[in-house]
């Protein structure tokens, strides 16, 4: 369900474009650094946002360094320094966390080809004993695997039923992503953290539901949107109404995004949350320009 | 929740205007002009709360009383009913939604009128519940198709957010700028020339 959340490049500063590549090297770098050189595979744009907003949220002062990396061994790169920047290790540590439960889910999946799988299973095995490690040495990190593991396994048991009470679906997996954003955090920036991430991860699920659908349908497995409207066609016909009924958790966010203190993030954040979420739901729910790319790079 | 009765130190025998005289009272005595230096504003605010909410029970039992007349079967159920759509709505405003939703459940089938799914709707709206608020204000509109409330709030929900978090009409009705009040004046001057008069001199 990964990589929906990107920003409008468009009407981004200059100086905002070059901090976001920045934050999404700097991100890479610590998960390279601090959790296992090989989880900058599972790297994508929506942990991008998750870094931003513990960076705003913390008042990170935005240190850069250029220098060059795996990924880009020729051109050296402006990134930031991962030395100290605890928001960026914890989001790091943090995205491990969710991606390895996502990881567990696809390997599960007998849907995907075979060989998704199986590359899916090798990086899962490759990364497992960083992910036991961070879990064993940060009790923060440790707490968030224990209520992530607890709100994915009550979301399949909801699933499992066939669940037609969509907006209980889309809480309990907004929770994942509020926890990821929020653990660690006190006072009102917890408070901001959890709902911006609860508001982001329920649009998230309704998003990717509905991009899932066809694949869904033809495989027979749970699709919340198709249980709740009746069938395929019934959804798209509705396609307006979901668009309608999705933007209120985008509104939401944005008016979230107010009580951020006013760091250099503030920009690329508002820029994500009332731009880009809104030109990724054009996208998948009117199919704009063909299906929305889901690309790690 | 606390008895506004209780706040306002009356029981619910009272007539209108003893409880009103009660108010002034209490609103005199925590008044900020008369407590310099003294943070009041939450007797106050506490004060004004009980006051309007006694007298909105007030209203809706005078509507139950008018039901009574005509239609003495549902009397009693129409009443409670409706003090407890008020209590529902009093307690959204508070945020309490776990309690509201009980005292809405609470509410038969039968007696489940347009209000009452417009509010169930609010309550849904601001617990984040966006799909069943919008089905919930659907079947308000279908009810009751000619109340601007609810077809506000189902276009809110339908235009992108803008779900304000009151849970009864506060939204303005509309803006006046500068050129609307120019605007209504120059047609106003055009109404009294016709008749003969002049509103603006020199034009």
């Amino acid at each position: 369900m990964f990589g929906y959340i990107r920003p409008d490049q468009k009407n981004l500063l200059v100086k905002e474009l070059e901090l976001y590549k920045a934050v999404y090297c700097g991100l890479c770098n610590a998960l390279h650094k601090y959790v296992s050189p090989f989880m900058p595979l599972t790297l994508n744009y929506d942990f991008v946002l998750l870094a931003s907003l513990r960076l705003a949220l913390e008042r990170t002062p935005p240190r850069t360094e250029r220098k060059r990396c795996t990924a880009s061994p020729f051109k050296k790169k402006c990134r930031l320094c991962v030395s100290e920047c605890a928001p960026l290790i914890y989001t790091a540590q943090a995205s491990t966390v969710l991606s390895y439960y996502q990881l567990k889910d696809d390997i599960l999946d007998r849907d995907k080809p075979f060989f998704k799988r199986a590359l899916k299973k090798i990086i899962l095995i490759l990364i497992t004993p960083a992910f036991k490690k961070i879990c064993r040495e940060n009790s923060h990190i440790r707490g968030l695997s224990q209520k992530t593991r607890d709100n994915l396994s009550k979301l399949s048991a909801l699933e499992k039923t066939g669940s037609s009470d969509i907006d209980t679906l889309a809480d309990i997996s907004g929770q994942l992503l509020a926890d990821a954003a929020s653990t660690g955090l006190e006072g009102e920036n917890y408070e901001t953290a959890s709902q911006l991430g609860k508001n982001i991860g329920k649009w998230l699920y309704i998003i990717d539901a509905f991009d899932d659908m066809e694949k869904d349908s033809k495989s027979g497995a749970f699709n919340p949107l198709t249980v709740r409207f009746g069938s395929v066609e019934k959804v798209k016909q509705n396609a307006e109404a979901i668009d309608a009924v999705i933007s209120n958790y985008v509104y939401a966010a944005s008016q979230l995004t107010d009580n951020l203190p006013s760091t250099c993030y503030n920009g690329i954040i508002k820029n994500i949350i009332t731009e880009g979420l809104d030109i990724t739901a054009q996208k998948v729910l009117f199919k704009t320009n063909g299906k929305v790319k889901k690309t790690n790079d | 929740m606390t008895d506004p009765y209780s706040i306002l130190g009356v029981s619910p025998e009272n007539t209108d205007e003893q409880i009103k005289k009660a108010y002034r009272e209490l609103a005199k005595k925590y008044h900020p002009d008369v407590n310099p230096g003294v943070d009041t504003s939450d007797k106050m605010k506490e004060i004004n709360q009980a006051y309007d909410l006694i007298m909105k029970m007030r209203e809706a039992g005078n509507k139950g009383r008018y039901y009574q007349d005509t239609n003495t079967s549902s009397s009693r159920n129409y009443s409670s009913d409706a003090f407890n759509l008020y209590r529902a709505q009093t307690l959204i405003a508070q945020g309490r939604y776990t309690e509201a939703r009980i005292v809405l459940d609470s509410v038969n089938q039968a007696s489940r009128d347009a209000e009452w799914y417009y509010i169930y709707g609010v309550l849904l709206a601001n617990s984040g519940a966006y799909f069943d608020a919008r089905v919930k204000f659907e079947e308000a509109v279908r009810r009751d198709p000619y109340n601007p409330l609810y077809r506000q709030a189902l276009n809110r929900m339908s235009a992108g957010g803008a779900f304000s978090s009151s849970p009864r009409g506060n939204s303005v009705s509309g803006d006046c700028s500068g050129c609307d009040m120019c605007s209504g004046l120059i047609c106003a001057d055009c109404l009294c020339e016709c008749l003969g008069g002049d509103l603006i001199r020199c034009c």
